[in-house]
């Protein structure tokens, strides 16, 4: 799995580097219990600072999408059971699944606009 | 005068010794590179390649020539004797290599700022009987460091030179070669982190195969040491270790001949100058798809 960092984007790089590991999580190319790689790692290969990665990492970790194991790294997290989640909030995302079909968008697409406003809102 | 005869023959040859950086590598040693490390030279590649051979090489002989040299000095102007034949030039080589993979120039970001998902790690490149064998030795040069200091001194020749050192010099010989492996060890995992970055195909292969060169060799290098130090010691309590109870005397014997195994593996790996064993000792995992 490899994320790319757009120099032009209006998102600053830790944003970008959040949406792009959501992404990777919803689309099950990162599955849970999956080592990510520790944050100097992928800063040298960014080449960004390791506060930008720790930062993504930190609300990737707020959000519950990913879990920090101590000297281990961080991993990816379990996924909540759907059922766990209010069924109100699980009409209103079958609505915007449905209404985003309408329009045309493929699950692809919908699963990256799902990632990038994780990522952002 | 001797001294500074000495010190003209150490200047020389660390003058050779640096200019050697200079000397691009042979096509044989390019392509025995690229054989171990199941990678194709291409023009492109090719002069990263070699400009991280000639880096790694000058500070390894340089290392080598600087330790043995400097002893050599240091006997003449503190009329001492040291009788560890080549082992220091071991040692020096080993500092070396330590030293220069340390130093290495982190490689050029060019391209767009891509990263692989996938962790590196050091078990990644090198197989974990590797890094046992490393912990083994250690332990076995620890515990025969204990039994030689219980001995205690045994007739006049015991303590009386570096053949026989005391208990306190084996111990500082001992904690230098732990302090070393542990180095490596560190070394290792900042190497496993080294910038991979994105760019043509066989630019990312380049820095893949170099980055598994340095660990193998490390870790070669720390295998070598811990187990050249474990066998100093162990001969010791096994020759000297008369008066010792049965299993005592038989630690020293049995870590002999395991720390000198342990000695000879690294060796073999930190030269590791022939491809057809390399899948023995090292890993080749799947080049970082950066560039993909």
């Amino acid at each position: 799995m490899i994320i790319e960092l757009q120099p032009d984007a209006k998102e600053p790089p830790y944003v970008q580097i959040k949406a792009a590991i959501t992404h990777a999580i919803a689309t099950g190319a990162l599955s849970p219990g999956a080592p990510l790689p520790t944050i100097r790692q992928l800063a040298g290969d960014l080449d960004v600072a390791p506060n930008t990665v720790a930062r993504a990492y930190r609300e990737l970790e707020d959000d519950g999408l990913v879990r920090q194991r101590g000297r281990r790294g961080t991993e990816v997290a379990a996924p909540r059971a759907v059922s766990q989640v209010d069924p109100l909030a699980r009409s209103e995302a079958d609505e915007f699944v449905r209404q985003a079909r309408r329009r045309g968008l493929d699950g692809a697409a919908i699963l990256a606009l799902v990632s990038k406003a994780v990522a952002t809102a | 005068m001797l001294v500074a005869s000495q010190v003209l023959i150490w200047v020389c040859a660390l003058a050779v010794v640096v200019s050697l950086a200079e000397v691009p590598p042979t096509a044989r040693h390019l392509g025995l590179f690229a054989k171990t490390y199941e990678l194709e030279v291409t023009p492109t590649n090719r002069c990263l390649l070699s400009s991280y051979i000639m880096w790694i090489r000058a500070w390894r002989l340089g290392g080598a020539v600087v330790v043995f040299v400097g002893l050599e000095v240091w006997q003449r102007v503190g009329e001492t004797k040291f009788d560890w034949g080549v082992a220091p030039l071991a040692v020096g080589y080993a500092l070396g290599a330590t030293v220069g993979e340390w130093l290495r120039p982190r490689p050029p970001t060019t391209g767009p700022r891509k990263a692989s998902l996938r962790p590196r790690t050091v078990t990644e490149y090198v197989r974990p009987w590797v890094l046992a064998a490393i912990g083994v030795c250690s332990v076995l040069a620890v515990a025969c460091t204990a039994i030689y200091a219980s001995m205690g001194p045994i007739g006049p020749e015991r303590y009386s030179n570096s053949w026989t050192p005391a208990p306190l010099s084996m111990v500082a010989l001992i904690g230098g070669s732990l302090a070393f492996t542990v180095l490596v060890l560190w070394l290792g995992a900042r190497i496993a982190r080294r910038p991979q970055p994105a760019g043509q195909p066989d630019i990312d292969a380049v820095h893949h195969a170099i980055r598994s060169a340095s660990l193998v060799s490390l870790s070669g290098l720390a295998l070598m040491c811990s187990g050249l130090v474990a066998y100093f010691v162990a001969v010791r309590v096994s020759w000297y270790g008369d008066d010792l109870p049965w299993p005592l005397r038989r630690i020293g014997g049995y870590g002999a001949v395991v720390s000198s195994l342990g000695a000879l593996v690294g060796f073999g790996l930190s030269f590791r100058a022939i491809p057809r064993f390399a899948p023995f000792w090292h890993r080749l995992p799947p080049v970082p798809e950066a560039a993909a």
